[in-house]
């Protein structure tokens, strides 16, 4: 029974990928029910398994997937706190996101395969979830990362489109690299990639610390931390409900996961835990100083993304595991919450530009509302979701002694209530600054409205669940070993202030003008680093694409005047080979029947000869 | 023999097969043309029950008729493979006209069944032989039942060398039984025991080898193949693409692990070249081929080879992987004929440039064929990959590494020839727009083949368990 509905969730979405495959093109619009009742079992049945897990419920259901004699390659499915709690936020997001898809994607022409993507690439988050063994993860993980592929490119016409899905793909290709180099070590030394046979197991610290670090690449690809973070941005190509759940719930999540769900691993290593706060703290850093000059909405919230993505990293990395996967949580709703409401924007408006915006808040009530109330999440004020993951993680960084990481920490948090709340006066509030499509914006319809309200009810509540009020009933449930900080007045009340700051300058600058536009000058040395990204692509393009197409036209060279050569003639020979043959097949039986007994007596012979018969 | 001893549960699937092969023949003498139409529907329920026999006898180990007639594992899921292969030839061509009478098409189809079936369950020398003509001379019927030139070609090359195979197994036969003064196989086994490996012998079990190639169309044995692929009538050459071949394997897997298991090392060797000959020749010669049909008859010479490869390991897991193998293979391979069958029916020609835009013209054909095809290939996720990966696995196991490498070798060499099939359905644009029509049954068959396809790639235990791998 258990098993059984277990496996349903996976199997479902699966179910409706095959069934929209087939007939996604003759059902057109009809499709999205398919996908969208799939996601909602799928839903239903993660809240039993959570409801389950709450009730003591922690199990591993193993099937066999293929067995021949003694070769076993299984499959499973892993229910314990951890994935039970993940499921429930993949799901949800997913079926918030592709009600939300029914109004934004209307009247596109390939509205089925859409649809089938969305099912499939929650199918392949759902199974890396559930994974209890690693052959499992990394399956899923390509999953994810090839229906990532299909859905950022899915306006492949575009070619900014199916670029960003190529640099997508060959960006977190680079990091499975690592992945799999470290899966490949773990099996040399371990002799299985079960996890709980895995941490049950001794291993030297620095050989768990190299391993753990190049799994951490993986997750660097994936969740898209410094330095292969440059994916990210430009994935905002695809449509913006497939942002949306990239963001929030499935493919960088994917990353952070992988690191929480190897925790005791990574212990066994705490070299790399060490490595997972630094590179954590400089990704939130720097993409938050990013976020502070980009003026494409949906290039802010991919900045913001990437920035809490950091603080996710740094919060395991620092060891407070719980609040890691606590900001995983409310960041899923808040930041889906944000991409939707900023979908709702760009649906009205026609435009990602935040200076073509303005005066919003007049026009769109529910999307304005809801979008402030995702701001306030990510600027982190209570007693909104953001505030209480993003404390957490700084107090973990606080108590554990890391202090350069939490100013660093306490100094993103800064900005991040700057840019946030930018965005929202700007887009929002003032006066309409591009007038061609003042008098046409209008709320968008149901279907839409109405997922920003669910998610603006989360964002506004799910951080309760780990606040001391409740004596941080999620962090007991996620780590019932690692107790949850008592509250630091300092920590919490700093956090508080900076926030406050940061909204209160943005208030300044762009609410009222109080501020001179030009604090800051656009010549400024570090605004230019800061504005072109710290030239991270430019740096790729001369380190990594120049030199990679000399080598790729240096080898065209030697392939074309070498390798198709010998190609070419081994092609000949065959070619001669095989036409020779043929020519044994000459259509006269009697040639066949000779030819026959002429095998019987060269075998015999040879038998005779070779198989020491005398 | 006391017949009240005897159990006739055991051959409850034959008995079956067998009154239904007279009905549907006395349906051709005896009902109106219009009421024979229905004598296709009949045969299929025949099969079916048969199927519930064979179902029934699941498990039961059982040698009967003086030890002429033995049922156990493997004779049953081979029955059972090709049982379902039949039967999806008989739907795929109910509402297609057969060259004869519905009549004399299905009974004779029945009939050769009926032989393979026995050919599974023989474990007598003389049982062996009489089942293997039973099993082709309706087949002989059935090629030349298009009475044009090339079917009677394909019908007399068959026969013809048919006959020489049958001699010379018959020779080969007759000297074991010399040698050990019985034809039954546990008896045989008993008195080579221990037995040094004597010429005779060796000659002996090379004669044999060379009968049951023929059957399964093995290099240097297999140029019926070719011709009788191309010439027969379609609905003939999709029933000879999968069933018969069960029973030359089944008779194989019976006979030399029983019969011979004393001299395994020798003809496990001699499997082993016959495999590298074939998948060569096989492979090598359909590149160059562009009629359809020809290149689906070299491809199974090929597919042979593959299959050989579970007799040259010659243990358990090699022949379990076989059995695997064959039966994914006999779908895809079955699935792409009755493709084949469906565009011949509407008119199209059988050259590969034929195919041109087809996945314009019938979609779902389209990617049937391209799904039957890359199974046949052994990409991931369809059957045909996890049947090769399990047997080349089987082959590293038993150190015949080699092997192995020029399993995968030949299925990258297979890659070209299947793949311009492919490219010509996908990226050539079609000469005429007309859509191509199937009829239903046809069309039910190919989905539930390509169906099967799918899901034995993506979850193989469903059969693997059955037969207890």
């Amino acid at each position: 029974m258990l098993a059984y509905y277990l496996s349903l969730i996976v199997l479902v979405p699966i179910l409706s990928f095959i069934i929209l495959v087939i007939f996604g093109k003759r059902w057109g619009d009809k499709s999205a029910y398919v996908s969208i009742a799939a996601v909602l079992i799928s839903l239903g049945l993660s809240i039993k398994a959570l409801i389950d897990v709450l009730g003591g419920l922690n199990t591993k259901v193993l099937f066999t997937w293929a067995s021949i004699g003694n070769f076993h390659i299984t499959f499973g499915l892993l229910l314990d706190s951890l994935s039970a709690m993940m499921l429930v936020v993949v799901a949800l997001v997913s079926a918030l996101v592709q009600i939300f898809s029914i109004g934004y994607m209307h009247g596109d022409k390939r509205y089925g395969w859409f649809y089938a993507c969305l099912s499939m690439f929650t199918a392949s988050m759902l199974l890396l979830v559930f994974a209890p063994n690693y052959v499992q993860m990394y399956v899923a993980w390509e999953g994810v990362g090839v229906f990532s592929y299909l859905l950022i490119g899915f306006w492949f016409e575009k070619r900014s489109a199916s670029q960003a899905a190529k640099k997508a793909f060959m960006v977190t290709r680079v990091g499975d690299l690592g992945f799999a180099i470290a899966l490949i070590l773990l099996y040399i030394n371990a002799g299985t990639l079960d996890m709980d046979k895995l941490f049950a197991m001794h291993f030297v610290p620095a050989l768990a610390a190299t391993i753990s670090i190049l799994m951490f690449f993986g997750a660097i690809g994936k969740s898209a931390q410094f330095p292969l973070h440059v994916w990210l941005p430009d994935a905002m190509e695809g449509p913006t409900p497939v942002s949306a759940l990239i963001h929030a719930a499935t493919m960088v999540a994917a990353g952070v996961y992988l690191v929480a769900r190897s925790y005791p691993l990574f212990e066994k290593g705490p070299v790399s835990l060490e490595f997972v706060a630094i590179i954590g703290t400089i990704t939130a850093f720097m993409a938050a100083t990013i976020a502070l000059t980009a003026t494409d909405i949906k290039k802010v919230l991919a900045y913001s993304t990437i920035s809490q993505l950091g603080y996710m990293m740094m919060g395991l990395g620092v060891g407070a595991f719980a609040a890691g996967a606590f900001h995983l949580f409310t960041h899923a709703f808040f930041k889906a919450l944000l991409f939707l409401g900023a979908g709702s924007v760009i649906h009205a408006v026609h435009s990602q530009e935040i200076f073509e915006m303005g005066g919003l808040w007049k026009k769109m009530k529910i999307t304005s509302i809801t979008f402030i109330i995702g701001g306030l999440a990510l600027a982190g004020v209570p007693p909104f979701a953001g505030f209480w993951s993003k404390d957490e993680i700084i107090l973990g960084a606080y108590t554990s002694g890391h202090t350069a990481i939490f100013w660093i920490g306490i100094l993103t948090a800064l900005f991040t209530a700057f840019y946030t709340f930018r965005l929202i006066f700007v887009v929002f509030f003032g006066q309409p600054r591009a007038d061609h499509h003042g008098g046409h914006v209008h709320e968008s319809p149901a279907v839409m409205s109405i997922p920003l309200l669910i998610l603006g009810f989360f964002a506004l509540t799910a951080g309760l669940l780990g606040s001391p009020f409740v004596h941080n009933a999620f962090q007991g449930f996620i780590a019932p070993g690692h107790e949850a900080e008592a509250v630091n007045p300092f920590v919490m009340g700093l956090s508080i202030a900076v926030a406050l700051i940061g909204i209160t300058a943005a208030w300044l600058k762009y609410g009222t003008q109080v501020l001179p536009s030009n604090v800051i000058s656009k010549n400024n040395p570090i605004y230019k680093l800061v504005a072109n990204k710290y030239y991270m692509d430019e740096f790729y393009y001369y380190v990594l694409i120049i030199p990679t197409h000399a080598v790729a036209r240096f080898i065209l060279e030697f392939d074309q005047k070498v390798i198709d050569g010998i190609v070419n003639g081994v092609a000949k020979i065959i070619a001669v080979f095989g036409s020779g043959m043929r020519r044994l097949q000459t259509g006269y039986v009697q040639n066949y029947a000779l030819f026959m007994l002429v095998g019987l007596i060269i075998l015999i012979i040879w038998s005779f000869r070779f198989l020491g018969i005398h | 023999m006391d017949w009240s001893q005897v159990n006739w549960m055991a051959i409850m699937p034959e008995l079956i097969i067998l009154g239904f092969a007279v009905i549907v023949l006395l349906g051709e003498l005896f009902l109106s043309p219009s009421a024979r139409r229905s004598l296709g529907a009949i045969t299929l329920v025949g099969i079916i029950i048969a199927m519930v026999g064979v179902v029934r006898l699941w498990g039961v180990e059982a040698t009967e008729f003086s030890g002429m007639f033995s049922v156990d594992l493997t004779a049953n899921v081979l029955k059972l493979i090709l049982l379902i292969t039949t039967a999806l030839v008989v739907l795929g061509v109910l509402r297609v006209k057969v060259t004869l009478g519905e009549g004399e098409f299905f009974s004779l189809m029945l009939f050769s069944v009926l032989g393979t079936m026995f050919m599974a369950s023989a474990s007598d020398l003389i049982m062996l032989f009489i089942a293997l003509e039973l099993t082709v001379l309706p087949a002989y019927v059935l090629v030349a039942s298009k009475k044009n030139a090339r079917s009677a070609e394909a019908a007399l090359k068959y026969f013809l060398l048919g006959i020489v195979a049958s001699v010379v197994l018959l020779y080969g036969m007759t000297l074991l039984f010399g040698m050990t003064g019985s034809t039954n196989f546990t008896a045989i086994a008993n008195s080579l025991h221990g037995r040094s490996l004597e010429p005779m012998l060796l000659v002996s079990i090379i004669m044999i080898m060379v009968g049951l190639g023929f059957k399964v169309a093995a290099v240097p044995f297999h140029f019926w193949a070719p011709d009788v692929y191309e010439g027969s009538p379609v609905p003939v050459a999709s029933y000879l693409s999968a069933g018969p071949k069960a029973g030359g394997f089944a008779a194989l897997i019976h006979l030399f692990p029983v019969a011979l298991a004393s001299a395994a090392p020798v003809w496990a060797t001699l499997f082993a070249i016959l495999a590298v000959l074939s998948m060569f020749t096989g492979n090598l010669v359909a590149l160059a081929q562009t009629n359809v049909r020809r290149l689906l008859g070299y491809s199974a010479v090929a597919h042979t080879g593959y299959l050989l490869v579970g007799l040259a390991v010659a243990d358990k897991l090699g022949y379990l992987s076989m059995i695997f193998y064959f039966f994914v293979y006999s779908l895809a391979a079955l699935g792409a004929f009755l493709v084949v069958l469906a565009t011949t029916e509407r008119g199209i020609g059988e050259n590969v440039t034929d195919f041109a835009g087809l996945h314009k013209r019938s979609p779902m054909l389209a990617i049937a064929m391209a799904i039957f095809l890359f199974s046949l290939v052994g990409v991931p996720p369809f059957a045909g990959f996890m049947g090769k990966f399990f047997l080349f696995a089987s082959a590293v196991k038993s150190n015949l590494i080699w092997l192995a490498i020029v399993g995968v070798l030949n299925s990258a060499i297979s890659f070209g020839y299947y793949v311009t099939v492919i490219r010509q359905m996908y990226l050539v644009s079609p000469e005429s727009d007309g859509v191509v029509t199937v009829s239903k049954p046809l069309y039910l068959s190919i989905m539930l083949i390509m169906a099967a396809v799918v899901f034995l790639g993506v979850y193989p235990t469903a059969f693997l368990s059955i037969i207890k791998l």
